[in-house]
């Protein structure tokens, strides 16, 4: 065997192979993950529905008109108005428009009860987890008291106290749905409050505040926003169950839940009515939950 | 005499552990009393087996627990006394494992310039400069300023740890197990740096190891902690010759010599 | 006085290759490795080195992703690489055994003391369940587990490290196996602890005459307990040769400045400072053509070398292996490291 001569050593050390950072490394495992694009992709279309409603609904979905009422969608007979593609439902509504303005309420009451419940379900597991002992045992006390209540028969309650209205719908959900936050936000605080550069952070005379804010929270975020996708979804359905019975949004408003309902009647001779709210609500859920799943995997940071 | 740099008086931390809400408490004595003096310039190696109470003992004289009973006074103040910011500029701790002490989500320049941001101090246009100039110090390269911590190797990260602790230049660093999370090349790096520092700065240390010849290597005076208790406090060298207590003469007596000559077994033949 | 034993362990050109998302990592490249029977090889290396991989391929408990080559595997003189997955089972446990570094991860949580060390008895050796009962209460005692009969219903839980480690032990000797890998089993412990486990394992080798291969990176538990050490350096066996050999004449650059880092009482003052190994170890992926260790030199070593008498390495690229004596091995991963050691190199044979 013959020996080549040594060549001029290039160094190629790990100095220069450099780690990615933490930024660059999301980005590619984001584009990596194929369920959060997808969900991403599915929501954010929804969202983009919801938003420019009042541009793209052919119709105001409250306008009535009897002498049109329970028009087939297109697929089913050439005859129909090209002006409602999905036909009209029993008293004569634009049922595109009215899915279009559903969306709206779906993810309104998604959003701002995930808002709520997230506010006061973080506040209380982050606290707890900070400063354990007396604290958690407390709030341990508050979360297994919200567990106690069943969220529907307090909800149903509620509505016959308080009358039912989208806003008692938000209130209520908002306020029963914190639970998970408080758990998953409690176990995750305590482990990085004994995280060493926590410690250091308070060596280095940082306040407890700043603490929490600056050097636990933004750790405790991607765990915060999967509670909060799955709690969304959860909330979504909720809804849309009470406004079904009928203790949730009512009518005239366009909720999908409420859409399930009016449609029940008609489900064999018009089963559109029931499909469509129903594929639209289906649609909502998953691509929220696949964003999620897809937000967990591509923000777990991998174990050294 | 030199003066008295930290002076730890009787102090006791006990833990009480619930053991479920009807039950009495069952109550942990992590450290039994105990008085120590340290004077400027001094490096006090605290050894002892795990759960001997020396992470307690440091985390007391750091003032980030209160004690239970006794006190702590860092250059004549009560440690405890003292206010976050004032204290912060007089004792600083180095942790063990330099994978967790640096928050993975901010640059090194960010998290070294977080301590004069807390500090209020006045010249921030200064800061960079200092930021710069101690990264000099404990040899880290400048260009590490805008990288994050998961881009540096196990020795580098455990020096942007160092720099941390001294860009509000303390007069006491507790160092916890420095070097044990680290290879013996990248520790013999870190150990020299730490002399290096410590004369450069006029450092104090508190060294807490279970590496006995790096306690040796690196400390003046040894202090043997067992059960909470500081059973044996020496100069080092005469400690390591002349142990008089049974727990440290057991103690010296599993050090394993990097030398083949000297081995403790009793080799078959 | 080792050559003359029966070689218990037998590994050459072991190679593992593990896929990552910037191309392969040759983690390991072309070791060799023997360990006869009775004799403790340490393995030591900084982490990453490959020393842990190593040691997961000839146990073949390799993760799924892992490519594992190798010229020739053998336990006793029996191929491990032709053995399907289930006659590996029979011999781990029984002809082979393995120490880990936190027993209480390789104890099931959930199963007495008892269960878990009848469990390879039953499985590898035709005993009933008295007589296995009753070796493992005579092993448990052999261990310094005395009395033995209580712990035998007790949980890993509720033992101390080191009994935990001293119940690893014992399951791993149960079997009488011709091959120990302990992988850091002592890392976990306080000193004391340490050097009561390390003399346990000892007189217990040397009772049974079991080869050891011994994974560390403490160069003093090297010191105390090897026969022969193995120098592991970026996926390479730089230096191998008997114990005193290579702590008093190391010949590579890299064993020389590992023992320069080791703080030794009375070797390096107070003030003197520890020798370093300057750079970092490079990363191994693909094709990885520059010298390993270079950027690594030490400045000391570079000053005056003179010719030396070399053997080629087939089979490789570049690279040297050069015989000391006949047990001293050193291999150089290219010209200029050798050529910068000969100095080095003379000293060692003269």
């Amino acid at each position: 065997m013959t020996i080549t001569p040594s060549l001029t050593r290039s160094q190629q050390t790990a100095e220069e192979i450099l780690e990615p950072t933490p930024m660059t490394k999301l980005r590619r495992r984001i584009f990596k993950n194929h369920s959060f694009l997808i969900g991403a992709l599915i929501l954010l279309v929804i969202i983009a529905i919801a938003v420019l409603a009042p541009f793209i609904a052919p119709h105001d979905p409250y306008d009535q008109d009897l002498a049109r009422r329970l028009m087939n969608p297109f697929w089913h007979d050439k005859k129909t108005d090209a002006l409602y593609a999905l036909g009209t439902d029993k008293v004569g509504r634009d049922y595109l428009s009215r899915l279009i303005y559903g969306a709206q309420i779906s993810l309104l009451i998604g959003f701002l009860t995930v808002l709520i419940s997230g506010i006061i379900g973080t506040a209380l597991g982050v606290i707890a987890g900070y400063f354990g002992g007396r604290v958690d045992m407390v709030v341990n006390f508050i979360i297994n008291t919200r567990l106690a209540m069943p969220v529907f028969l307090v909800a149903m309650a509620a509505v016959v106290a308080f009358g039912a209205s989208i806003h008692v719908v938000i209130m209520v959900l908002g306020l029963f749905l914190w639970d998970r936050f408080a758990v998953v936000m409690r176990s995750i605080t305590m482990q990085a409050r004994d995280l060493d550069y926590v410690t250091a952070a308070r060596a280095i005379g940082c306040s407890t505040p700043y603490i929490i804010i600056r050097e636990i929270f933004p750790n405790v975020l991607s765990s915060l926003t999967v509670v909060a996708t799955v709690e969304m979804a959860n909330a979504i359905l909720l809804e849309a169950a009470l406004s079904f019975l009928g203790f949730g949004v009512q009518a005239p408003t366009p909720s999908w839940g409420l859409m399930l309902n009016e449609g029940r009647e008609y489900m064999f001779f018009s089963p559109w009515l029931l499909a469509l709210p129903g594929t639209g609500l289906f649609l909502l859920v998953l691509s929220i939950n696949l964003f999620g799943d897809g937000l967990r995997d591509v923000t777990l940071e991998r174990e050294r | 005499m030199s003066d008295t740099m930290i002076y730890g008086y009787d102090l006791v931390k006990e833990y009480s552990i619930s053991r479920g809400m009807f039950k009495p408490k069952e109550l942990l004595r992590a450290v039994g009393g105990v008085t120590l003096q340290v004077n400027k310039g001094e490096v006090l190696g605290l050894v002892g087996e795990s759960g001997c109470g020396k992470t307690t003992l440091a985390r007391l004289i750091l003032g980030m627990i209160p004690p239970t009973a006794g006190s702590v006074e860092i250059s004549g103040q009560n440690i405890n006394k003292l206010a976050r910011l004032e204290r912060a500029k007089t004792i600083q701790p180095i942790f063990q494992d330099p994978y967790s002490s640096l928050n993975p989500s901010k640059t090194i320049g960010s998290i070294l310039t977080l301590p004069l941001r807390i500090q209020r101090d006045r010249e921030s246009h200064s800061w960079e400069k200092r930021v710069r100039q101690t990264m000099d110090l404990v040899g880290l390269a400048q260009r590490m300023y805008n990288q994050y911590p998961n881009q540096l190797s196990g020795g580098q990260r455990q020096r942007v740890a160092i720099a941390r602790a001294l860009i509000t230049r303390p007069a006491v660093v507790v160092c916890d197990e420095p070097t044990s999370a680290l290879d013996v090349s990248v520790q013999s790096q870190i150990l020299n740096l730490l002399k290096d520092l410590r004369e450069e700065l006029n450092l104090t240390y508190v060294l807490i190891s279970h590496n006995l010849a790096v306690v040796q290597h690196m400390a003046t005076r040894v202090a043997v902690m067992y059960f909470g208790h500081i059973v044996e406090e020496e100069k080092t060298n005469i400690l390591f010759e002349r142990p008089k207590h049974e727990y440290t003469k057991k103690l010296l007596g599993s050090i394993l010599v990097p030398d083949p000559n000297k081995r403790i077994f009793n080799k078959k033949q | 006085m080792i050559d003359k034993k029966e070689v218990v362990l037998e590994v050459k050109n072991l190679s593992i290759d593990i896929p990552v998302s910037q191309g392969v990592l040759h983690a390991v490249e072309n070791i060799n490795l023997h360990v006869g029977r009775g004799e403790i090889l340490c393995v030591v290396g900084e982490s990453g080195c490959g020393k842990s991989l190593t040691s997961l391929a000839i146990m073949g408990l390799l993760p799924k992703n892992a490519q594992r080559t190798a010229e020739r595997l053998e336990l006793n003189k029996k191929d491990l690489q032709e053995l399907t997955e289930r006659q590996l089972a029979d011999i781990r446990g029984n002809r082979m055994a393995m120490i880990f570094q936190e027993p209480m991860t390789s104890l099931n949580p959930s199963f007495t003391i008892e269960n878990q060390l009848l469990e390879p008895l039953l499985r590898h050796k035709e005993l009933s369940k008295a007589d296995a009962r009753n070796q493992v209460i005579e092993m448990l005692e052999l261990v310094g587990i005395k009395p033995a009969e209580p712990r035998l219903r007790q949980y890993p839980h509720q033992l101390s490290g080191g009994l935990r480690q001293r119940v690893m032990i014992a399951m791993s000797l149960l079997c009488n196996p011709d091959l120990i890998i302990a992988d850091e089993p002592t890392t976990a412990l306080d000193v004391t602890i340490q050097a009561q486990i390390l003399e346990l394992m000892m007189s217990l080798q040397e009772k049974f005459n079991t080869g050891i291969l011994f994974i560390t990176h403490d160069m003093g538990v090297v010191a105390n307990i090897a026969d022969r050490v193995a120098v592991m350096y970026a996926g390479q066996i730089v230096e191998e040769g008997p114990v005193s050999e290579i702590f008093n004449n190391p010949a590579h650059p890299y064993t020389r400045g590992l023992m320069g880092c080791i703080p030794v009482p009375g070797k390096v003052g107070q003030d003197n400072h520890l020798g370093t190994i300057p750079g970092m170890v490079p990363s191994v992926v693909n094709d990885f053509k520059s010298c390993r260790f270079g950027g690594r030199w030490d400045e000391n070593y570079k000053e005056n070398f003179k010719p030396c008498r070399l053997t080629e390495m087939p089979n490789s690229r570049r690279s040297y292996e050069v015989n000391l004596n006949e047990k001293h091995l050193v291999h150089f991963c290219c010209d200029e490291c050798l050529h910068l050691s000969e100095h080095s190199l003379l000293e060692g044979s003269g």
